[in-house]
């Protein structure tokens, strides 16, 4: 049974902006499918326990920053029996490539899972250039 | 339980007085054709699991709730298991 347990994502050290956190809760890369369809590149990132308004996903340049706060998993008046996983947040960082239309993003998350379609740029049309008789 | 990608219809919760068993099952989303992978870590299928519970548990109670992918089970205690045991007095012949 043990081996089959696949545990949602592996925990690292913060490195994403290079500063310290601030917030003493572990840190997963949560795992991810990246796929490319006729329009679109889809991700589909795990972040079980991430509401809507605690994903934050930020764009600068090619760098796609996606990070997200889990609710606290603490109950009340409870002693913890037993515990396989644990509550933290989740960071990764993308690299996109430059054919991507950056206005048409969309992102989603439900049921612990977020998607973001990131549309691919339509083919840089072909100009035409006038050459200026001197 | 940590199901991320499980829609709520698709997760069974079934409570026995020995155990309690959740099982489901997380379907690949086939609405698109995908033309190519480029990083693929999350898993599909189905998952089965049956955990042994103590005794003294009211499965009349049980609740279950999913919430952002991840899903509460409480089982509460019943009243026997919740009071003291009994005392018994100890007699001098």
């Amino acid at each position: 049974m043990a081996q089959e347990l696949k545990t949602t994502e592996r925990q690292v050290p913060s490195k994403l902006d290079g500063s310290e956190r601030t917030r003493s809760r572990p840190v997963f890369v949560p795992r991810t499918d990246i796929y490319e369809t006729q329009d679109n590149v889809v991700l589909l990132v795990d972040m079980p326990g991430v509401a809507s308004d605690g994903v934050d996903i930020t764009l600068e340049k090619r760098t796609l920053a996606i990070r997200g706060y889990a609710a606290d998993q603490q109950h009340e008046n409870y002693g913890q029996v037993y515990a396989e996983y644990g509550a933290g947040d989740y960071e990764r960082v993308f690299t996109l490539s430059e054919d991507i239309d950056r206005d048409g993003i969309e992102a989603a998350q439900k049921n612990g899972v977020l998607r973001l379609v990131l549309p691919k740029a339509a083919p840089a049309k072909a100009r035409k250039i006038q050459l200026k008789m001197a | 339980m940590e199901l991320p990608g499980i829609d709520q219809e698709d997760v069974d919760v079934s409570l026995t007085d020995r155990a309690l068993t959740i099982k489901g099952e997380k379907k690949s989303e086939r609405e698109e054709s995908r033309k190519g992978y480029h990083v693929s870590e999350r898993s599909y299928g189905s998952f089965y699991r049956s955990i042994p519970l103590p005794s003294g548990v009211d499965t009349d109670k049980a609740n279950a709730e999913f919430k952002n992918g991840v899903l509460t089970v409480s089982l509460p205690k019943t009243r026997e298991a919740l009071s003291r045991g009994k005392k018994i007095e100890v007699k001098a012949n």
